[in-house]
């Protein structure tokens, strides 16, 4: 069975005993939870439909046909649009809709864009029609696996960056060192506007070109770790035993750093947030229609005076931030190596 | 519902007033043959031409001298030359703008050809050759008159190994044959092919170049490096550009307008000033016009950026044809409300930009004519128009519309229909079907790049992407900095392309169409296409005397256009708006027939009508200060050269 080691235990509870952390990594993870499982609750598709005896499910799988429940064409069938035909023709046939029934990329312009909040849109629309609710709800997913994927790259490299240097010491340290220094001086979002402007980047390759410009930090506090810890006696010990350099520095010396990776990992995350916002913000980031919170700013900064789509915005994107800047302090007080580490 | 708003307020409107602001008719000024004396080598029996003896002019006789024009272009120019490397880019129109043609033409009675930097012209008895007169008067802005020496030199240049500009040398001797000069003050420029008299008279056009200004800078140039200033006299000297873009210089010019490059800031913005003592401001066509001393460009790449400078009146005008632009931010903004500035509508009469999506006939899945042709009937430009773009722009049925008898009205372009997108894909054996929606064939699916620059598009092109995805076809944007996406386009490195060309005043296919683009890096055959048919036709038409043949030519070719789905057209305005501070006066009538590009347009024939009211200027801006109301919101709606429908 799966055991924790009782310093991890103890740090998880006091994590846990924070409570304002805590909370906040509650809300979070039910945000996530919730945002993976957006399509039953927000979507254009309908969540069942019953037509002529037989059962279908939509929300997931391959798009159904109009056709198929005799609406006359052989595209995406228009569940509103197929509610509204079933009412009208009284038939027996019955079609549930989500909670809010319309997709990200899915444009009203039923009512001249933006429209008001209403009972239609709850949080309005943008100005390409398109709902503000599901394009924050949506565009959290984006955000969120954007700033997961740039952190996880950026950490690869930064983390295997600094130990290597930290261990191995000499040439290798300070040809790192001087790459570390020269690249920290490069303007990031300059750099990555610069490129996306001549090669127009995927979602992956936008995290990539982000990570590679963002590696930095991890890899200097890594390297100082592990010059520490190199010195201790359990890699003297680990070294002795025979355990290669691959084994010391990922199963020895890594684990003992975790912490510093650990209580800085959130405050990475709202750093890739924050970064795909601002690329989007600029006309950098992802391509549209994908739906992103930094084109949502910048559609309201230009228009003011549709205040609702800078104000969802502006709100969503306090809560998240704060929240993950909550789960950060708390980790870092829960990791805090004064409180656990015994020094010789 | 906009439209007929729109039409509402125009029967409303009563038939508009004669303008009270009108030059009386000019008489032209008579030409002095003494000035060419020393004529030689002329063919006997020319008949020469002087354009009208009277002219309406169209400035207005309200217009105040001075004061400065503060509006935007999109990007810093690569270079302040009009030739050579890196000098075709989206500046190069301005440039252009900046020297007055051999002739031009009234902007309201295109028809009628006027005088310009000749004053005579004549055409010869082979029917290729235009002979011209120079005015004794023209001067370069550097006080050196215009000789016929300068359009002679300007052949050499261009045929000068050392010029590196391939297009202009092509586009050049596909054109033009020789240019030959006659004496002083005249020169004769012949064509490669015999053409109609209009047409004649069209692509004679050609630009002369300030020789003794190049000579000079040459001589320099190499004096500097501790040269023989002597070496390489006349031809052009290695790597002149370089030097000529080191010295921050601009060249010499014949308009009213030049650049002054010690005031322009790289990345920032172009100043121009007035020529001193333009030589032509006197002629009866130039009255009431150029009226302001300084025109400042800021470079403001995005339009919405752009009008929120104007809304805090760091620009004077700005220009509104979007609908967006003109109805909620400039029809509802403080500034409007209160009377401080105005919007201002035109409507013209013109060719239209050929603005399409143009499809690389090169590039899987588009090398399919039947693809091409679902994806045109999977585009719903109708749905566009009416939605995104509230009804006030018109689905352009193709291509070429506003060009006369040679616009082939019988094309209706192939019209947005699902079911036929669909049979045609699933002819082509796009079969399958992924989770999102999207056809597979073998596997890949039906996903094209559209390739765009500019951020106000992206309503539209999504709009037509939403569409698109009806037929199982996923549109992918790919934005790009203006330049770098031109570059792109001429470099067919994408697959659609979202752009408008603009058309001379005769069609023009060899430049899009002709096989000798498809193969080259750069070129304007955007489609990548390659039809012997086509250019049979092209060949034809460079040759065609006849103009009822040649409309022929081009009603065919455009046909072929269309059944080879080569370019999706898009949409076509016919009028232009824009809005300026109350200080930024117009005149009654507030645009020519055949300006389609900006009412407050500086340069060229139709542009600089406009004049600065500096104590309006004052009123609006203390008004503005104190938040206090100057008058009713003013729209002004000019019908004048409306459209006949």
């Amino acid at each position: 069975m799966f055991q924790l080691r009782p310093i991890t235990k103890r740090r998880l509870q006091r994590f846990h005993s924070l409570k304002r952390g805590w909370y906040a990594f509650l809300f979070l993870s039910i945000c996530l939870a919730f945002t993976v499982l957006a399509e039953v609750f927000i979507n254009s598709r309908a969540l069942y439909v019953q037509h002529e005896g037989k059962s279908s499910f939509p929300t997931y799988g391959d798009p159904i046909p109009g056709k198929v429940f005799g609406l006359g064409y052989g595209y995406e069938t228009d569940y509103k649009e197929l509610q509204a035909h079933f009412a009208a023709s009284g038939s027996s046939s019955k079609v549930i809709m989500p909670l809010i029934p319309w997709g990200p990329n899915e444009m009203d312009y039923s009512v001249p864009p933006p429209a008001k909040p209403s009972a239609k849109h709850w949080l309005g629309t943008d100005i390409m029609g398109r709902d503000i609710l599901s394009r924050l709800v949506y565009g959290f997913r984006v955000s969120i696996s954007f700033a997961l994927l740039m952190v996880g790259m950026t950490y690869s490299i930064g983390v295997t960056l600094g130990c290597l240097s930290g261990y191995y010491g000499s040439w290798i340290d300070l040809i790192t060192q001087r790459l570390q220094e020269i690249w920290m001086c490069l303007p990031f979002l300059f750099i990555v506007i610069i490129i996306t402007a001549f090669w127009s980047p995927g979602f992956v390759g936008l995290a990539f070109i982000c990570a590679i410009f963002s590696w930095m930090g991890i890899a200097s506090t890594m390297r100082a770790m592990t010059f520490k810890e190199k010195s201790r006696e359990y890699v003297t010990a680990a070294r002795s035993l025979g355990a290669g350099t691959g084994r010391i520095v990922f199963r020895h010396i890594l684990p003992n750093t975790l912490s510093i990776v650990i209580s800085s990992l959130p405050f990475q995350v709202a750093g890739g947030i924050s970064a795909l916002t601002s690329l989007d913000f600029l006309g950098y980031g992802v391509p549209p229609p994908m739906p992103s919170w930094g084109e949502l700013m910048e559609q309201g900064l230009g228009r003011l005076d549709a205040w609702w789509i800078l104000g969802s915005v502006a709100t969503a994107m306090t809560i998240i931030l704060i929240s993950i800047t909550f789960i950060g302090e708390g980790l870092r007080e829960a990791f805090d190596p004064k409180r656990h580490s015994t020094y010789d | 519902m906009i439209n007929t708003l729109l039409s509402c307020l125009l029967a409303a409107a009563p038939a508009p007033a004669a303008p009270t602001d009108l030059f009386p008719v000019q008489e032209v000024p008579q030409v002095k043959p003494q000035a060419y004396a020393d004529e030689t080598g002329l063919p006997s029996g020319l008949k020469w031409e002087s354009g009208p003896q009277q002219l309406q002019p169209w400035g207005s006789t309200e217009a105040k001298k001075g004061g400065k024009l503060v509006s935007f272009l999109p990007t810093y120019p690569k270079s302040f030359r009009h030739f050579g490397p890196a000098s075709n880019d989206s500046f190069r129109s301005y440039l252009d703008n900046l020297n007055l043609a051999q002739l031009s033409s009234d902007p309201n009675h295109p028809e009628i050809t006027l005088p310009s930097l000749c004053q005579q012209w004549a055409i010869g008895p082979d029917r290729k050759t235009v002979y011209f007169r120079i005015d004794p008067e023209a001067r370069w802005s550097d006080g050196n008159p215009v000789l016929a020496s300068d359009f002679t030199y300007a052949q050499e240049l261009v045929h000068d190994p050392d010029l590196e500009h391939p297009d202009l040398l092509a586009g050049w001797d596909s054109n033009i044959s020789d240019i030959k000069s006659h004496g002083r003050l005249s020169f004769s420029v012949t064509l490669s092919s015999e053409k109609p008299a209009d047409e004649l008279l069209y692509y004679s056009g050609t630009w002369p170049v300030d020789r003794e200004f190049w000579m000079k800078f040459q001589r320099e140039a190499l004096k500097k490096d501790g040269k023989n200033p002597n070496e390489n006299f006349g031809a052009l000297i290695k790597d002149w550009h370089k030097y000529f873009d080191d010295a921050g210089i601009a060249e010499p010019v014949t308009g009213p307008y030049m650049i002054d490059s010690a005031k322009c800031e790289k990345m920032r913005k172009v100043v121009f000033t007035k020529t001193p003592n333009w030589w032509a401001e006197k002629k009866p066509w130039n009255l009431g016009r150029y009226n302001v001393e300084t025109i400042e460009y800021k470079v403001i790449e995005d339009l919405e950026v752009a009008f929120r400078f104007f809304q805090g009146t760091e620009l004077d005008c700005c220009f509104l044809t979007m609908p967006e632009i003109w109805r909620e931010k400039a029809g509802e903004s403080e500034g409007f409300l209160n009377g401080w500035f105005y919007r201002v509508m035109a409507f013209n009469d013109v060719q239209q930009p050929m603005i399409g999506m143009y499809l690389n006939t090169r590039s899987a899945p588009l090398d399919d004519l039947q693809v091409r042709r679902a994806l045109w009937h999977a585009t719903d430009v109708e749905g566009m128009c009416k939605t995104v773009l509230r009804g006030e722009y018109a689905r352009m049925p193709h291509i070429l519309m506003g060009y006369r008898q040679y616009d082939n009205k019988e094309l209706k372009g192939l019209p947005f229909n699902i079911d036929s997108a669909v049979a045609l894909l699933e002819e082509a054996g796009w079969n399958q079907m992924d989770i999102h929606g999207v056809r597979m064939k073998n596997g890949k699916r039906l996903s094209i790049e559209i390739n765009y620059s500019q951020k106000t598009h992206v309503p539209r092109i999504l709009y037509i992407r939403q569409q698109a995805l009806k037929a199982g076809i996923e549109l992918v944007l790919k934005k790009y900095e203006a330049t770098t996406s031109f570059n792109k386009t001429r470099r067919r490195q994408g697959q659609i392309f979202w752009i408008g060309w603009q058309g001379n005043y005769f069609p023009d296919f060899r430049d899009g169409y002709h096989s000798d683009g498809a193969y080259q890096y750069e070129s304007n055959n955007t489609s990548n296409y390659e039809d012997p048919r086509i250019d049979k036709l092209i060949e034809a038409m460079d040759l065609e005397k006849d103009s009822a043949a040649k409309t022929r030519q081009c009603h065919e070719i455009q046909k072929i256009i269309q059944d080879q789905a080569l370019v999706i057209p898009l949409y076509y305005v016919p009028y232009i708006r824009s809005g300026a501070w109350n200080w930024v006066k117009l005149p009654q009538v507030v645009s020519t027939k055949t300006n389609g590009d900006e009412i407050f347009e500086a340069f060229g024939i139709s542009g600089g009508l406009f004049w600065i009211d500096e104590e309006e200027k004052k009123k609006t801006l203390s008004a503005r200060e104190a938040k206090q109301k100057l008058g009713e919101p003013k729209t002004i709606i000019d019908p004048t050269w409306k459209m006949a429908e």
